[in-house]
């Protein structure tokens, strides 16, 4: 507005006068443009950190994993029947325990009123940061006589 | 004229000042925005790592598991030492090696390394398996602490650090513990039970 009243402004140096108020950003674009910036940012940020949870809690399965198999295979001579156990491996608490196998209906599979098979799990629980998690592995194993 | 000179000189550029000014805003930009990036890059690198240490431990420990599983009795080969184990097993296939073959578990240095040897029916325990003539060595892990192998003779007994036998060829334990202690941690210890 104020360029009109000043014609003479514009003969002098008409390129510069009209064209630089134009170019460039205001204050409130260039706001504008940092706050998408900052949340894109924040967003892919929240993805990397869920990325790294995701990551940690997969190594402590196999972790869990691992523990489970060998809780598993080190308590596979079962000479008792309902045979319990439970330990502490760093952060991983781990119970074994079995019962006998009922197969094809309620009744047990028995050789001289003994039960033969018996059901073993293992679990391993531990807590990830606020959450508990646990797992469970399960096999059959016969009742081996105890060696005495 | 007199008026025209405080127009132009506005027109013309910016004050130092108002250089200054926005110089300043956008190093802090920059420095947010490169910040961010190098936190994104140490992210994305531990995340790397993290899956590297999953990946080592799932596939070391199930290789382990599984052979030892299949460990072949008859022809009697079988040594147990602290840090020396060695079985003979049939390989699905790993690298170029498959068919049944002597494995040697041992510490080198900082590394858990597997041997291969072809099986040799002539051998029968008498010496040393043909390490490494037909598959080079394998490095199971990298960046190891400490590998302890322990053994369990009957189901009952405490673990010991070897079979007490003089013909190793024939005496197989009960339980075989592999505990394996990496520079970023312990891993379980991977416990084989081989069955009578």
């Amino acid at each position: 507005m104020r360029r009109k009243t000043a014609p003479q402004r514009l003969v002098i140096s008409p390129s510069k006068a009209m064209a630089y108020p134009l170019l460039g950003f205001s204050l409130i674009e260039v706001l504008v443009a940092l706050v998408i910036l900052s949340v894109s940012l924040g967003a892919l940020y929240g993805a990397a950190t869920r990325a790294m949870t995701n990551a940690r809690v997969a190594h402590e399965y196999a972790i869990a994993v691992v523990l489970a198999e060998s809780i598993l295979d080190q308590h596979r001579y079962v000479t008792t029947a309902q045979f319990e156990a439970s330990g502490v491996w760093g952060e991983y608490a781990w119970a074994v325990r079995s019962w006998p196998v009922t197969a094809e209906g309620p009744e047990e599979v028995t050789v001289q009123g003994l039960s033969v098979l018996q059901n073993l799990e293992a679990s391993v629980t531990w807590v990830d940061s606020d959450q508990g998690r646990t797992i469970d592995l399960m096999t059959v194993v016969p009742l081996r006589a105890n060696p005495e | 004229m007199s008026n025209t000179r405080p127009i132009k000189s506005r027109c013309d550029g910016m004050t130092l000042v108002e250089v200054l000014i926005a110089a300043s805003i956008l190093a802090l930009i920059m420095t947010g925005a490169l910040s961010a990036f190098a936190a994104f890059a140490s992210a994305y690198e531990r995340l790397q790592t993290i899956n590297e240490r999953t990946a080592t431990l799932r596939e070391v420990s199930r290789f382990l598991r599984q052979s030892l599983t299949d460990i072949v009795r008859d022809e009697g080969w079988f040594s147990a030492q602290e840090r020396e184990l060695s079985w003979l097993t049939p390989l699905d296939r790993a690298g170029s090696v498959s068919g049944l073959q002597y494995l040697k578990l041992s510490v080198a240095d900082d590394e858990l390394v597997l041997s291969f040897a072809p099986y040799d029916p002539e051998l029968q325990g008498a010496k040393e398996p043909d390490w490494g003539a037909v598959a080079p060595d394998f490095t199971l892990v990298q960046d190891l602490a400490e590998a302890k192998f322990a053994y369990k003779a009957t189901p009952d007994s405490q673990w010991s650090s070897a079979i007490a036998s003089e013909d190793s060829g024939n005496t197989y334990p009960v339980l075989v513990s592999i505990g394996v202690t990496v520079q970023d941690g312990e891993w379980p210890p991977i416990i084989v039970a081989f069955d009578k």
